[in-house]
């Protein structure tokens, strides 16, 4: 048993995060004014506290995977993860800075800390029990959050909508755990007595656990509850209202949290089987793609709200990342750059929406929300509507930005995926027509993003719409926009790291695939090629 | 100054962005200085591709077996990822170069861009700011497409360039400028993400195969080998010209893709008019010559006959369509349907004449059709219309106008003597001789079958072009109710603006009409080079079916069609004026 001063030492990042919202949580009772208005500012340097951590962290145990504490993953992915979480929760911080009355902030903010935590927990697990705790240690402030975030009576729709539906998802999650356990007769998932020891175990003994009924219903009920996270078609249809009921920020922050922790979740449950998946959970994933991308878009296109095109957009954006995920452990870079962009892009997006007011309920500034009130806004604010043109051509996946990258990966993935899918079976066709269908899907997205230009850019301003005066959020909006080029310019950075987080997952699988031997020799060949021809 | 000379077509293609910019940028700056501005870094601009090309001639004539080869060379690596999952190296680079293909473009670009700059100075009314940095915006993504020499940055200029005419258009264009807008921005994307595919494919068939070191590149150098290595099988090639075709024949546009063009040629503000016309549609059939011609040799061959019809019927139905017309400028968009199946058909009889043709077509349907969608802006600022039905006699009032537009009618229908006729009997040459094999190559892919069609597609140009001049030009003097509209500063004729806009045009026209030698000369080892890419592998294909014999074939007979002066491997010569003449 390893001492608990090691496992904590491993989890400082979490307990940072965990600990200092307990801290702003109890401040937030305080009557003292100026404690509670702070929180925001002290969440961030937390945020900045946890980010030195898991930096520390990554310093100190690189390679000495020997000091591993079971129950907890300690790899590339883990700082990943940690990383991106803690980069675009510091976005939503400030975003979100606004949002709450003066009496709730520090509640509010330390919701938003707990949520960031337990992304990085998902990370973490590795163990079933924990990881659905931490998914639930996603969710479950998230639902209150939407509740805090607004006095309309959609708001507490919405709270109600996606704690009922979440709870379900969580049930159906937990439900498929059991009988992995089952199965297996293990909680853990990877190393010594290990789902993953038991399923390679199963594989060299000849068997075919991945068709084990068991293992099948689990990874199934799993996946459809993990469904519902990341809002995949088809438990894609409450997005539209809790994401309308939202206050704009939240919402902002709705797309990438749960999005996140979820694709992070599969990631971490399809690696039981070395990615392995017969023919019955490929075609699943592959139907689901296409239908998520095309469903998303379709109903998207419909939209006149342009918080609800968004929520349908972001479901199309999870099904060009389903596109990745059906390509096996080859998409797994792909699937983690295109959330750190995507996180960004729609962060960005919400956050220029709250920018710009519009007159609401009770005579009280609300953000915009039809296209009615985005019209002409290029002209009274030409800076903010640049930053949500850059956000919203980088969710277009266009040139100089980000997205177009997101895409590229997403794509080449799939494409390259294609003759051996980790299966013995070849899937290439499959696998291109998959990748046209994502192509025809991101046209007709770019057919409602543009309808967002036109209006900002196009038509004659409306009355009526003035600025939000935030500074926070006005700076958190440049910097979003900032990053969505930034990345366009430089993707070698955050894809390096995605490819880094990764590469223990995908060099098994091709290992298993007995490819690599081959392809090492080639490479290391050819790399003394080039040092001779260097020389 | 030899680091500026080192980087001349990066200082190309970014000297209007940072212009563009800083436009953006100062809010104060009053509408003089601004079109000031646009116009004078414009001219920087076109100043800079002139330097260009005198550096480009300098390197090719020094060593005479390396013309046809890119010039001015610029290479950076961009995204190199570290080995991924199938250990295969990422490799996207900045990579710039121009050969003589691109070069006549880039001059081309640079030379009408800041005259539609000019052009726009009394069009132009509203949100000056803001137009003119799209303007820049769009000459320099425009010149980065025809000086890319990396597939994905030719991807990246060629998409972005949608963005600043998308608001160009529906900013600043005609009562149904969002549609038009709309239509032109999402038909043309929808055709351009299919081809993002196709070059994703690319990318990672070069991972695969051995002549291109297993190198997930896009550089094109490469990719140029992959058909050669047998990286691509026939069928591959096939769905990846169609792939190359969807965003390609959109942009050109080719016959039946083109009902996005009419609306957003007439909705378009005159500058955006010409630009779409003279520039943006020779990013398709650029594209088509750079990217699938020597790329996919085996279905450019197999595929060649059914864009021949295409762009037969595309003549026809463009000039009839012309004919009926009853506004004066989507009598000019149509033309431009009309002109370009000429331009694919030149480019598709796979023959020199037929290239170059083509080529020229280009450079000569940039002029000529920009040159009149510029009088017809004139014309337009003056009356508020351009119903044919409600002008008329224009000649005896405006005579100045009259001579530029009898003399662009003169070089859009070939007259001999102007620039439109070399073209267009090289087009006709090349298609009339294409089913012949002779001493330069084998029998192409078309015949007379479609060159004999093609050709009454000349007379029916010089129909409705000739219909056009006399409703506007002669017969009795026509005016609508208003008379002209002096508001904005313009006389009855032509100002000496206009006439500084349309002169240097006028001039290019007669000088390639007269005496096209040296831009043929500059164009033709280059494209001697991707024709023989093309046949290459096309009869080693049909020598012997076994890849690796069917290189050797190949081998040898690009020996026995190549003339002996060109070197075929391809070397990538860097600029070395820095070393021995750049400092002087």
């Amino acid at each position: 048993m390893p001492d608990a001063s090691l496992m904590l030492e491993q989890l400082a990042p979490e307990l940072i995060l965990g600990i200092g919202a307990s801290i702003i949580l109890l401040m937030g009772l305080s009557l003292s004014r100026s404690l509670v208005h702070v929180s925001t500012w002290l969440a961030l340097v937390y945020v900045a506290g946890a980010a030195y951590a898991a930096f520390r962290l990554a310093d100190t145990h690189t390679g000495a995977g020997a000091i591993a504490v079971p129950a907890l993953n300690n790899g590339p992915l883990v700082l990943y993860v940690r990383l991106v979480t803690l980069a675009v929760g510091a976005l939503v911080l400030l975003v979100n800075q606004h949002v709450p009355e003066e009496e709730e902030r520090g509640e509010f903010v330390a919701l938003i800390l707990f949520s960031l935590c337990g992304i990085s927990l998902v990370a973490i697990a590795n163990n079933l029990i924990l990881l659905f705790l931490a998914l639930e240690l996603v969710s479950v402030p998230t639902y209150i959050l939407i509740g805090l975030s607004r006095r309309d009576i959609r708001a507490q729709e919405a709270t109600g909508k996606y704690f009922f539906l979440g709870a379900f998802a969580a049930a159906m999650t937990l439900y498929g755990f059991s009988f992995l356990y089952g199965a297996a007769g293990t909680m853990k998932l990877t190393g010594l007595g290990s789902i993953t020891a038991w399923f390679d175990a199963a594989s060299r003994a000849g068997a075919n656990p991945i068709a084990d009924p068991l293992v099948l219903l689990g990874l199934l009920l799993a996946l459809g509850g993990l469904a519902f996270k990341v809002a995949a078609v088809p438990l894609h249809f409450y997005v539209a209202d809790v994401y309308q009921g939202a206050a704009s920020p939240v919402t902002g922050m709705l797309g990438f949290v749960p999005k996140f922790a979820g694709f992070v979740a599969l990631i971490q449950i399809f690696s039981i089987c070395n990615w392995q998946f017969g023919n019955a959970v490929f075609w699943l994933l592959w139907v689901l793609a296409v239908a998520t991308m095309t469903v998303g878009n379709t109903l998207a296109l419909m939209q006149q709200n342009v918080k609800r095109m968004l929520a349908y957009s972001s479901v199309a954006h999870t099904g060009y990342m389903l596109v990745a995920l059906t390509a096996g452990s080859a998409g797994l870079t792909a699937i983690l750059f295109y959330m750190g962009v995507y996180g960004v892009m729609n962060l960005g997006a919400f956050a220029a929406l709250s920018y710009f007011r519009k007159p609401g309920l009770d005579d009280e500034d609300d953000s915009a929300e039809m296209m009615d009130d985005l019209a002409g806004a290029a002209r009274r604010y030409p800076w903010a509507s640049l930053a949500l043109a850059i956000c919203v051509l980088g969710l277009m996946g266009f040139p100089l930005t980000g997205g177009l990258f997101g895409k590229f990966y997403i794509f080449n993935a799939a494409l390259s995926a294609s003759p051996d899918p980790a299966g013995a079976s070849d899937r290439g066709t499959e696998m291109i027509v998959l990748v046209i269908i994502g192509c025809l899907n991101a046209a007709v997205g770019a057919a409602y993003y543009l309808r967002i230009l036109a209006t900002c850019y196009l038509r004659k301003p409306s009355a009526g719409v003035s600025s939000c005066e935030c500074r926070a959020l006005k700076w958190s909006l440049g910097v979003c926009a900032l990053l969505v080029l930034a990345t366009f310019l430089k993707p070698g950075l955050l894809f390096n790291e995605s490819q880094r987080a990764v590469e223990s997952i995908a060099s098994k699988t091709s290992a298993l695939n007995g490819k690599t031997a081959r392809l090492q020799n080639e490479t290391v060949d050819r790399q003394l090629g080039l040092r001779q021809s260097e020389n | 100054m030899s680091w500026l000379f080192d980087h001349i077509l990066t200082l190309v293609i970014f000297v209007p962005v940072a212009g563009a910019a800083i436009l953006f940028a100062f809010a104060s700056w009053d509408t003089v200085l601004v079109r000031r501005w646009a116009l004078g870094v414009s001219l920087l601009t076109l100043f800079l591709a002139g330097v260009a090309g005198v550096l480009f001639a300098q390197e090719q004539n020094k060593d005479i077996s390396k013309r046809g080869a890119f010039f001015l060379l610029e290479e950076a690596n961009w995204v190199s990822g570290s080995e991924d999952v199938n250990s295969r190296p990422l490799k996207i680079q900045y990579k710039l170069g121009v050969d003589g293909i691109s070069l006549p473009l880039v001059i081309l670009t640079a030379l009408l861009t800041p005259l539609a700059i000019w052009g726009s100075f009394t069009g132009i009314q509203t949100r000056h700011r803001e137009y003119y940095a799209l303007m820049l915006l769009l000459f320099g993504a425009m010149l980065g497409v025809f000086c890319a020499r990396d597939l994905l940055l030719f991807y990246i200029f060629f998409e972005f360039t949608l963005v600043p005419l998308y608001f160009l258009i529906g900013i600043w264009g005609g009562p149904q400028r969002q549609k038009a807008a709309n239509m032109f921005f999402i038909y043309t994307l929808t055709g351009s993400l299919l081809t993002f595919a196709g070059v994703i494919y690319l990318g990672w068939k070069a991972s695969l195969c051995e002549a291109t070191g297993y190198i997930f590149t896009f550089d094109l150098a490469e990719l140029y080998k992959l058909a050669g290595a047998g990286g691509l099988s026939t069928t591959e090639q096939w769905w990846l010209f169609v792939a190359f075709f969807a965003g390609f024949a959109i942009k050109v546009p080719l016959f039946p893709f083109h009902t996005w063009l009419p609306l957003a040629h007439v909705e378009a503000p005159t500058a955006g008019s010409v630009i779409l016309a003279a520039i943006l549609l020779k990013l398709g059939t650029y594209g088509f010559l750079r990217l699938s011609l020597p790329m996919l040799p085996e279905a450019t061959i197999q595929l060649a006959p059914t864009i021949g019809v295409l762009a037969v019927v595309g003549i026809i139905y463009g000039a009839v369509a012309a004919w009926v017309q009853s506004d004066v400028k989507k009598l000019v968009a149509y033309s431009s349907v009309s002109h370009l199946g000429f331009c694919l058909l030149g480019m598709f009889c796979l023959k020199m004449a037929g290239l170059t043709g083509s080529l020229l077509y280009m450079i000569n349907h940039g002029l000529s059709t920009g040159a009149l969608f510029l009088v017809v802006g004139m014309i337009y600022e003056r009356y508020h219309t351009r119903e044919m039905a409600e002008i008329g006699g224009l000649g005896r009032k405006m005579p100045v106008m009259a001579f530029f537009l009898v003399v662009f009618t003169m070089s859009s229908i070939g007259l001999p003597g102007l620039n439109g006729f070399v073209s267009e009997f090289l087009v006709l040459l090349g298609t009339f001789t294409s089913a012949n094999a002779d001493a330069a190559g084998p029998a192409g892919p078309l015949g007379i079958w479609f060159a004999v069609p093609a050709a009454t597609g000349i007379l029916l140009g010089a129909i409705y072009m000739l219909h056009m001049v006399r409703r506007v030009l002669f017969g009795p003097v026509k005016e609508p109710g208003h008379g002209f509209d002096a508001s904005t500063g313009l006389t009855q004729d032509l100002t000496r603006r206009e006439v500084g806009i349309l002169a240097p045009i006028a001039l290019c026209c007669l000088f390639l009409g007269v005496y096209p030698k040296p831009v043929m000369e500059m164009m033709e080892p280059a494209l001697e080079k991707g024709l023989n890419r093309v046949t290459w592998s096309a009869s080693a294909k049909a020598n012997d079916s076994n890849a690796i014999a069917g290189r050797n074939t190949a081998v040898s007979e690009r020996r026995a069609y190549a003339p002996p002066t060109y070197d075929l491997s391809e070397p990538e010569t860097s600029l070395v004026v820095a070393a021995d003449g750049g400092d002087e």
